[in-house]
């Protein structure tokens, strides 16, 4: 029962975290140290990709809420793609996500991300 | 055979060194004491050649006096008799070993027409008489004398054996006989007298004759000259017989037979050692010279030397066998002392130090292995340390336990005045602690209220979340208007200083006991199941919220339901839904429903334990993944 976290960081704005097999009270704390490596970098977005995270229990649960909530303490945002069926009845029963973070797929993610983006620099201007 | 160190090396580097030393050096000794021994014998048959050589040159010098005299006879047959005493006289005094010197005629052919024979001789004083040998009428030529007969025969001159002269004072001699001829015929002798006594002094030098045994055997194989002067004279054969030694006659034989010098060893003739004999013939008058000498005497310092040389080697060899006996015991004394160091560790002594000093190989280890003892020792003290840690931490978790387990209500509840209700309830932490809580109280206007709660994660981080919920609750729950109403007021307590997210899924449901009217909420907790009596099950799916602890302000609708008298409402927390079996199957609803269907008319107590029953007897002795908590409520209506 492992847990192997990829950290893709090649869109700088945005920290993405693939999380392959189970995230669980054993393998929660790796992925909460993990993330807060990436929390230093001060990302617009936390994108955890669940396509291949067969089982999370509730200390992951826990894992994932306090990323979200220090990312919206930042004005970021947690968003979460490819989830389950398994992981998404888990998350289905806490009901602590927002519906707007959860994408069914990669297309779908990457527009909202481009929108994010573009939202982002006109904020600058 | 079994070799211990100090063996193996004494058999692999000393035995061979020695063998091959002590072999070459053998040899060498060998070598040294063959040459030795050859020189030896080479410097003592040159020596006894030499004597013999001397001995011959005299003999050939004092025969000569006599040839001579032959000669001058034969050239001057009228010379007048009274100068033939004078020739003789002059005969003796020409040469110290001359002794006498004789002229004898035939009768016939002498100056006086009768037995004539001139003689002169030397007297104990030294001085030199003559005299007729026929005078009173003596006839010389009647005897056996070989010194008269022998020139005869062979017609030339010749040495005679050894006789004894009784006129001359018993002593024995020898005589060199020549004949002289006149008309072809031989008509007498001129001769010459050795004192065979007189060889000692006159031809070898005293000094030498008594280191070296000199003896000279004559042609008859009598003694001519021998170290013990008593045996000059006697016949070889008869010395044997009085000394038991028949070999000495044989030697004799042997040594006149040889024409060369050589040499032979014998048991000593007067003597318990060996004796060496060197032997040269003396040609001129066909005697052999030999040389008895001592073996002890003659290779005395030989075998000094080898024994000398011997000595050395034992002595290399004892300084190297000490040498490798003082290397082996520095080399093995600190190995024996790690084996017993080895042994006591083996045998549980740690307090193990060895000495150990220098840095080779050795050393090295007996640092390690004294680092290692060390090592163990810590190690040791570090396990027993941990074990009194995980002792006091496990004595420390039981005690929490007991803590956690005593601010829950009992594990079963009954109306006791009206008989409307039961409550059972079975709580047990996957650890020892855990996150679950349940709680069930009935409130002054009537109302049976039931909380399940599952803390997120488990152990002791949950234990404590849950103390924090569950004490929350209890000070919430007197003045509760609706469940919902206390999900909001908890959540947004919970949410406060939570840093780490925990949060807990939480279900409360309220019960009108006098009319089954049932509130119930949810903040992200798993459904309840309704049982009725004949079996019949329905999910209560709430609109839920969300678990309690995450989202401030989050709003909790909750729903009405109206029980049935005898309905059985069944929460439960993840502990029993996913309850994994060896292949990592989940208990699930299904496993729930079936349960409870099974259990309908049960009572609470029983619906609760069965169900537990149930879920173990699923899992079949697979580690219990989750913190386990079912809470059963049966309302048998208004009153029973």
């Amino acid at each position: 029962m492992s847990l192997t976290i990829d950290l893709d960081a090649s869109k700088p704005p945005f920290q993405r975290l693939c999380l392959v097999g189970h995230l669980d009270t054993t393998t929660a704390p790796a992925l909460e140290k993990k993330v807060d490596e990436v929390l230093a970098a001060k990302p617009l977005a936390v994108v955890f990709d669940l396509a291949s995270l067969e089982y999370i229990s509730s200390a992951g649960l826990r894992a994932i809420f306090r990323t979200q909530k220090a990312m919206h303490a930042a004005n970021g945002e947690v968003l979460i793609v490819n989830m389950q069926p398994a992981v998404q009845k888990v998350f289905d029963i806490v009901k602590a996500l927002p519906l707007k973070s959860v994408f069914r797929s990669i297309e779908e993610l990457d527009d909202y991300l481009d929108a994010m983006q573009r939202k982002a620099r006109e904020e600058n201007r | 055979m079994q070799l211990n160190l100090r063996g193996k090396i004494f058999a692999y580097v000393a035995l061979p060194v020695a063998l091959i030393l002590g072999g070459m050096e053998a040899l060498r000794l060998q070598q040294l004491a063959d040459e030795a021994t050859d020189s030896t014998i080479a410097r003592e048959t040159k020596g006894v050649e030499l004597e013999a050589r001397a001995l011959n040159a005299r003999l050939r010098e004092v025969a000569r006096i006599a040839t001579d005299t032959a000669n001058f006879l034969e050239l001057h047959p009228e010379i007048e008799p009274a100068r033939l005493f004078d020739l003789v006289r002059r005969n003796v005094a020409a040469d110290r070993l001359v002794y006498g010197a004789a002229i004898a005629f035939v009768p016939d052919a002498s100056p006086t027409g009768a037995l004539f024979s001139p003689y002169a001789f030397r007297t104990s004083g030294m001085a030199i008489e003559t005299m007729d040998i026929a005078r009173d009428g003596y006839d010389y030529t009647a005897g056996r004398w070989q010194w008269w007969r022998r020139p005869f025969k062979l017609g030339y001159g010749d040495w005679t054996d050894a006789y004894l002269d009784e006129g001359a004072g018993n002593t024995w001699m020898v005589t060199y006989a020549v004949p002289f001829k006149r008309e072809g015929l031989p008509i007498g002798v001129a001769t010459v007298d050795v004192a065979l006594p007189t060889l000692r002094a006159l031809v070898f030098g005293a000094s030498e004759e008594n280191d070296r045994k000199l003896f000279v055997v004559g042609r008859d194989l009598s003694m001519l000259f021998a170290h013990n002067s008593a045996d000059i004279g006697t016949p070889l054969k008869t010395i044997a017989e009085r000394s038991g030694r028949p070999d000495m006659l044989r030697l004799g034989r042997e040594m006149l037979a040889k024409a060369v010098p050589d040499h032979t060893v014998a048991p000593g003739w007067d003597s318990t050692d060996r004796q060496w004999v060197f032997y040269a013939p003396v040609e001129s008058s066909g005697w052999v010279l030999g040389s008895r000498v001592d073996e002890r005497e003659v290779f005395g310092a030989v075998r000094a030397q080898v024994r000398d040389a011997a000595v050395g080697l034992a002595v290399t060899l004892l300084i190297i066998g000490l040498g490798v006996l003082f290397v082996t015991r520095r080399i093995t004394a600190p190995l024996a002392r790690l084996d017993a160091a080895a042994h006591r560790v083996a045998q549980g002594d740690l307090a193990v130090t060895l000495r150990a000093e220098g840095s080779d190989e050795i050393a090295r280890l007996s640092r390690s292995f004294t680092a290692m003892a060390r090592a163990l020792v810590e190690r040791e003290q570090a396990l027993v340390a941990e074990a009194a840690a995980r002792e006091k931490i496990e004595t420390e978790l039981a005690f929490a336990k007991e803590l956690q387990r005593s601010m829950l209500p009992p594990g079963e509840a009954h109306d006791t005045a009206f008989g409307r209700y039961d409550v059972a309830a079975v709580l047990e932490p996957a650890r020892a602690v855990g996150g679950d809580f349940f709680d069930y109280v009935v409130t002054q206007d009537g109302r049976l209220v039931f909380v399940i709660g599952d803390v997120s994660d488990k152990g002791v981080p949950a234990a404590l979340f849950m103390v924090r919920a569950h004490t929350l609750l209890r000070s919430l729950a007197g003045r509760l208007a609706s469940p919902a109403d206390l999900l909001g007021r908890m959540n947004d307590a919970l949410c406060a200083d939570n840093e780490r997210c925990m949060f807990v899924t939480f279900a409360c449901g309220a019960l009108e006991l006098s009319s089954g009217r049932l509130e119930i909420a949810s903040a992200g907790h798993e459904p309840a199941l309704r049982a009725s009596p004949d079996g019949q099950l329905a999910w209560l799916e709430v609109d839920n919220g969300p678990a309690l602890g995450l989202i401030e302000g989050a709003p909790y609708p909750g729903a009405e339901v109206r029980l049935e008298p005898g309905d059985a409402l069944v929460l439960y927390t993840d502990g029993i839904s996913e309850a994994f079996d060896a292949q990592k199957r989940a208990f699930g609803r299904a496993g729930l429903e079936a349960a409870v269907r099974e259990r309908a008319q049960a009572s609470a107590l029983d619906l609760c334990a069965g169900v537990v029953a149930e879920v173990r007897r699923f899992v079949a002795g697979a580690e219990q993944s989750d913190d386990i908590t079912l809470l059963v409520v049966r309302w048998h209506g208004a009153r029973a």
